[in-house]
């Protein structure tokens, strides 16, 4: 479906974001965020870590290129610092706590609000998207759950996350059969 | 009335006399205690993890008070038995390191020194070595997060996740140092600043997570002049030497009144060469005793540390040693030597008088051994060096060819020991 220029499209920015930042421990810290498809969950509400390792799985068995790992954030505050920066822009999170960080409200109250999108829905978790993320990723990532949504536990049909309004555009257009768009 | 007074000696006051000749009650020291308060360096009066002056003092002692620090781990972090490799990569090293004090010793002033006597370390019970993405001294061999999560006591570290091997206790403070005053911020920050435009690796001052937050944070009145503790300088700090044991004395040079005493990162065990970036890193309750040296400061470049045995208690009774020369792969230029610009080095196989290549060379010798005759995996190998195994200076004029060894202490395997 994607051949080898779209995947080495995929990767490149973060080579050269990586050979700029090479030098500093800590800027190849941030490189390594932005090296590997990182799906955030935090400690603080449990059922995120179990599952986001499953949806890791699935996606480096679908799209290997992505390198996706789980991580882990202690606190909801670190949740929102590293999601609303961009610096994570993939979160896994109930229902009730992907409402609040959208809200800014409830254990993120002191934090603000964040905007996001959903990329994706497994029972009562939500994967939300930062808005900005590139179409052409979020379709990847999309692409690569609806080719296994038998294997990931409380999926929701492909059908019914196409009916959500706030989902991510990238998304929307897999569902709706539209190819890969470019990376702008 | 004669049998009663006996009755009343015998029954009320010898047991009263007695109970108060128990040891615990015969006491001399004065305490000066900084204890942890909430989780984080956030939530504690006693806790900051940037260097300036105006950081206000913490607590007061005089000369000979026993000063008690609770100390936190060198990431302020929130790992445990249970952490793994995932949560490597959300943590904030905005909070690194998180430092109990500063400690105002009274009579002390610039230009004195202030020496430092450790008296104890009470170590956690839990502590941890990591792999941190692009940091250590092997960043670019090894660029994936790892964590190997430590069982402690006063006996040994051992770990699920390194089987068959105890570290040995041998407890330091990772950083201890006193405030620099301002005329060191600025010739401090000016230097760092020109090897940053060098290509340099260094960590210029930056707000966030910095505390206290009032100076040093996002809206601290000094936010640009509050210096990261990463690297050790004139005042000491993240020295990571593992020979300031219990029982040695450490001397600062003082660069404000009241010198602003303060410790953290303790390490429960610790390689010479640190080298994944982290030794068996703990919170624990540290005990030291000061002595002001009056004006002994101005004739000091650096810390000094004056010991007795303790450098010969941690050797080891049984060893392997590797020997490394500056050799290095053609087309290769190690992260050490990237800054200064050394195309040249890119296809020298041999590299001359570079100590750092041959602790490189050394080291990838060893990591190599401890997987093929031990069993571990690289990155076991590479978290044993960094608690286990010293890196050492065999000679400097041997042109071009300096050596340094790596030292394992072969009892750290339980197969070698009762």
């Amino acid at each position: 479906m994607f051949g080898k220029l779209s995947i080495l499209r995929f990767v490149s920015i973060f080579v050269i974001y990586i050979l700029l930042v090479g030098h500093a421990p800590w800027g190849a810290y941030q490189a390594y965020r932005q090296q590997h498809l990182l799906i955030m969950s935090t400690r603080e509400d449990a059922p995120t870590y179990p599952f986001s390792k499953i949806l890791v799985k699935i996606i480096n068995q679908e799209l290997p290129e992505a390198s996706a790992r789980a991580a882990r954030a202690r606190t909801f505050k670190r949740v929102q610092s590293l999601f609303s920066t961009g610096q994570m822009p993939l979160v896994l999170l109930s229902k009730k706590n992907a409402k609040a960080l959208i809200k800014g409200k409830g254990p993120f109250k002191k934090y603000g609000s964040a905007n996001a999108q959903i990329l994706y829905i497994f029972g009562d978790l939500v994967l939300l998207v930062q808005p900005d993320f590139p179409n052409r990723h979020a379709w990847l990532i999309t692409n690569a759950i609806v080719q296994a949504v038998d294997k990931l536990p409380g999926a929701i049909s492909p059908l019914k996350v196409k009916k959500i309004t706030t989902i991510h555009p990238g998304t929307l257009m897999v569902l709706n059969g539209e190819n890969i768009p470019d990376l702008k | 009335m004669l049998k009663k007074i006996l009755y009343i000696l015998v029954f009320t006051i010898l047991p009263s006399v007695f109970a108060s000749a128990d040891t615990t009650d015969s006491t001399w020291m004065t305490k000066v205690e900084l204890k942890k308060t909430g989780t984080h360096c956030i939530d504690d009066k006693n806790c900051f993890n940037r260097y300036h002056p105006k950081i206000p003092p913490a607590a007061k002692a005089d000369p000979g008070d026993m000063i008690i620090f609770h100390t936190r781990d060198a990431l302020d972090a929130e790992f445990r038995l249970d952490s793994t490799a995932d949560d490597l990569s959300t943590f904030d090293l905005g909070l690194v390191h998180p430092m109990t004090g500063p400690v105002y010793i009274n009579g002390a002033k610039r230009g004195d020194a202030l020496e430092v006597e450790l008296i104890d370390i009470a170590p956690d019970e839990y502590g941890y070595t990591v792999i941190i993405p692009g940091f250590g001294f092997l960043r670019d061999v090894f660029p994936e997060p790892y964590i190997v999560n430590w069982r402690l006591t006063r006996i040994g570290a051992v770990s699920d996740g390194m089987p068959g091997i105890t570290v040995p206790y041998e407890a330091f403070p990772g950083s201890i140092g006193v405030l620099p005053g301002e005329p060191e911020i600025q010739k401090w920050k000016a230097r760092e600043a020109d090897l940053a435009t060098a290509g340099g690796v260094v960590l210029t001052p930056s707000p966030g997570g910095a505390l206290p937050a009032k100076i040093c944070g996002e809206n601290g009145k000094y936010k640009d002049d509050c210096l990261r503790t990463i690297p050790p300088r004139e005042n000491g700090g993240n020295m990571d030497v593992q020979q300031q044991q219990i029982g040695t004395k450490i001397i600062f040079p003082c660069f404000i009144d009241g010198c602003g005493l303060f410790a953290g990162d303790i390490h429960y065990a610790q390689g010479d060469g640190e080298v994944s970036g982290t030794a068996i890193e703990m919170g624990s309750v540290l005990t030291v005793r000061v002595k002001i040296l009056p004006g002994k400061g101005t004739d000091m470049d650096m810390p000094v540390t004056l010991g007795n045995d303790q450098i010969i208690d941690m050797e080891p009774t049984r060893y392997y040693q590797t020997l490394g020369i500056p050799l290095k792969a053609n087309g290769e230029i190690p992260p050490s030597h990237t800054y200064l610009d050394s195309e040249k080095l890119l296809n020298l196989a041999n590299v001359s008088e570079d100590l750092t290549i041959s602790a490189r060379h050394a080291l990838l010798q060893m990591i190599d051994y401890l997987v093929k005759e031990h069993g571990l995996t690289r990155e076991q190998a590479y978290i044993l060096c960094s608690v286990a195994v010293d890196l050492r200076v065999g000679q400097v004029v041997d042109v071009p060819n300096f050596i340094v060894s790596a030292v394992l202490n072969m009892n750290v395997f339980d197969k070698y020991r009762n």
